[in-house]
């Protein structure tokens, strides 16, 4: 059974005449990487939060291991990572360790456990221990990224959503999310990554590529 | 102009994040340590004499020992709170009564009974807030929310606050870079320009911080499975006894100084 399934999904923003995404139909497979390419607007960003369950198709389902996505909220959010495209938009927490640790507390009882997961985390996507206890806001732009990663990779996810998660990274944390997405597909996990220049970065990875436009999505040949 | 603007706005930012942060280390349970506090913070605002400001002040100082925040952070938190004190008990200094009842009951110089009513007014303004904010420090806004959530009632109000205390200091940081990048671009300062300036990057920040809003509100949902479990266990340590035995010795004693 796919591990998330979309069904002719159509979409159209609150208020906007266009649909964002036009009779979508996609299905991720266990322990798979899937790239979805394409221009600026073409709909990508509003793919991954529908397949988040954020935003609610107008028409069409959303099936998660087979049932609908939406019957099974807000437990089947342990199972999903979205990382934001934009990484200020994702960190609301005052300190980093709080924003790393801000599942994991709702997962776990103990403090000690939380611990072990915000340190793991952090340690996977390379980030500094001395930065665990510095405001998101005193951060770089790439370090913000990684943060970001980090909160979502802290409760590991079974499905990985990563909107442009290469932009303004250098090639050493460009190589290292490769590897994080490599191990996360050895431990029978999946991904779906959304860049419209990464052709590049994601060389080296195992991937099923697909092509976006207008709204419209097709698996592209290679 | 818009420099001081902006030092203001990351205060502001500085604040709030620093009250808000969440400490798991807590040995007392926020939520008795919030309730307790907030029992001082009332009792101190209704006092009639400076008598009844001695123990909500001496449980302030206790609890900022233990949480050791450092002198600059208590006073750039208590330094609005100092203003605002002035700047309403001031006038009180130049009455004969103590009481403003017009425009006319003010004199030219100060007198005795002005300077109590002014002493006690600022004092009151200053020490009422300080067991709350003493016990912000301490635990923190997110550790105290994280308990308040599962109250039946106040579960939504607190999740507003928790919105807000997200919200609030990247909000102000947003105006804040809004106003350098105009000052970046800005040839020739004037008075009236900066003021212009000001005006429309407010009215971009408000319409920003909508979008804003509805992102990190997506941002939070996105990574909400339930309510928090960490420090969920209700485990009355030694500490939370301790705590409350002194709360209630220093509650009845404050009862006394009161009546
Ligand atoms: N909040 C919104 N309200 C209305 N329309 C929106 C909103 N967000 C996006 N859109 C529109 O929906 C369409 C798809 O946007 P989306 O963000 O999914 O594109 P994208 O492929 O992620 O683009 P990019 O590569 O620039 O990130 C665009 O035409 C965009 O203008
Ligand atoms: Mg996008």
């Amino acid at each position: 059974m796919p591990l998330l399934e979309l069904q002719g999904v159509w979409y159209k923003y609150p208020g906007s005449l266009d649909y964002a995404l036009r009779d979508v139909s996609l299905v991720v497979e266990e322990a798979k990487v899937y790239v979805v390419a394409g221009p600026n607007g073409a709909g990508k960003t509003t793919l991954l939060l529908v397949m988040a369950g954020l935003l609610e198709p107008e028409k069409g389902r959303v099936l998660f291991r087979g049932k609908p996505l939406k019957e099974q909220l807000p437990g089947a959010r342990r199972h999903i990572g979205l990382l934001f495209q934009n990484p200020e938009h994702m960190l609301f927490n005052p300190v980093v360790y709080d924003e790393i640790a801000y599942v994991p507390r709702q997962l776990y009882t103990s403090e000690e456990y939380v611990r072990r997961a915000v340190e793991e985390a952090a340690e996977m996507v390379g980030l500094k221990h001395e930065l665990l206890m510095r405001p998101t806001h005193m951060l770089s732009y790439g370090e913000k990224k990684l943060v970001a990663l980090a909160s979502i990779l802290s409760y590991k996810p079974r499905l990985l959503l990563l909107d442009e998660p290469y932009t303004n990274l250098s090639r050493d944390y460009v190589e290292k999310i490769n590897n994080i997405i490599r191990r996360h597909v050895e431990e029978g996990g999946s991904a779906v990554i959304v860049c419209h220049e990464c052709l590049d970065s994601i060389r080296g990875l195992h991937v099923e590529r697909l092509y976006m436009e207008s709204g419209r999505i097709r698996p592209l040949s290679q | 102009m818009t420099r001081h603007i902006r030092a203001f706005l990351s205060e502001v930012a500085y604040v709030i994040d620093f009250l808000s942060k969440y400490n798991p280390y807590s040995r007392v349970d926020p939520l008795v340590l919030f309730t307790g506090s907030l029992v001082f913070t009332v009792a101190a605002s209704f006092a009639r004499s400076l008598e009844a400001l001695v123990i909500p002040l001496f449980y302030s100082l206790a609890l900022l020992a233990a949480a050791k925040p450092g002198l600059s952070k208590i006073a750039r938190v208590m330094a609005p709170i100092l203003v605002l004190g002035l700047a309403s008990s001031t006038p009180l200094l130049f009455t004969s009564t103590g009481n403003v009842e017009s425009l006319a009951s003010l004199q030219a110089s100060p007198s005795g009974e002005g300077f109590k009513a002014f002493a006690l007014l600022l004092a009151r303004v200053v020490v009422s807030p300080l067991p709350l904010i003493a016990s912000l420090m301490y635990a923190g806004w997110f550790t105290v929310s994280s308990r308040l959530k599962r109250l039946p009632l106040l579960g939504g109000v607190v999740r507003l606050v928790d919105l807000m205390a997200a919200l609030t200091p990247r909000i102000a940081r947003y105006l804040a870079s809004v106003l350098l990048g105009r000052e970046s671009r800005t040839v020739k300062p004037s008075l009236l320009q900066s003021w212009r300036g000001l005006a429309s990057s407010i009215g971009e920040t408000i319409l920003y911080s909508g979008s804003y809003a509805e992102k990190v509100h997506l941002a939070i949902t996105a990574r909400s499975i339930g309510e928090m479990r960490v420090g969920q266990e209700i485990r009355f340590t030694w500490a939370d006894i301790a705590y409350i035995a002194t709360l209630a010795t220093l509650l009845a004693l404050e009862a006394m100084v009161l009546v």
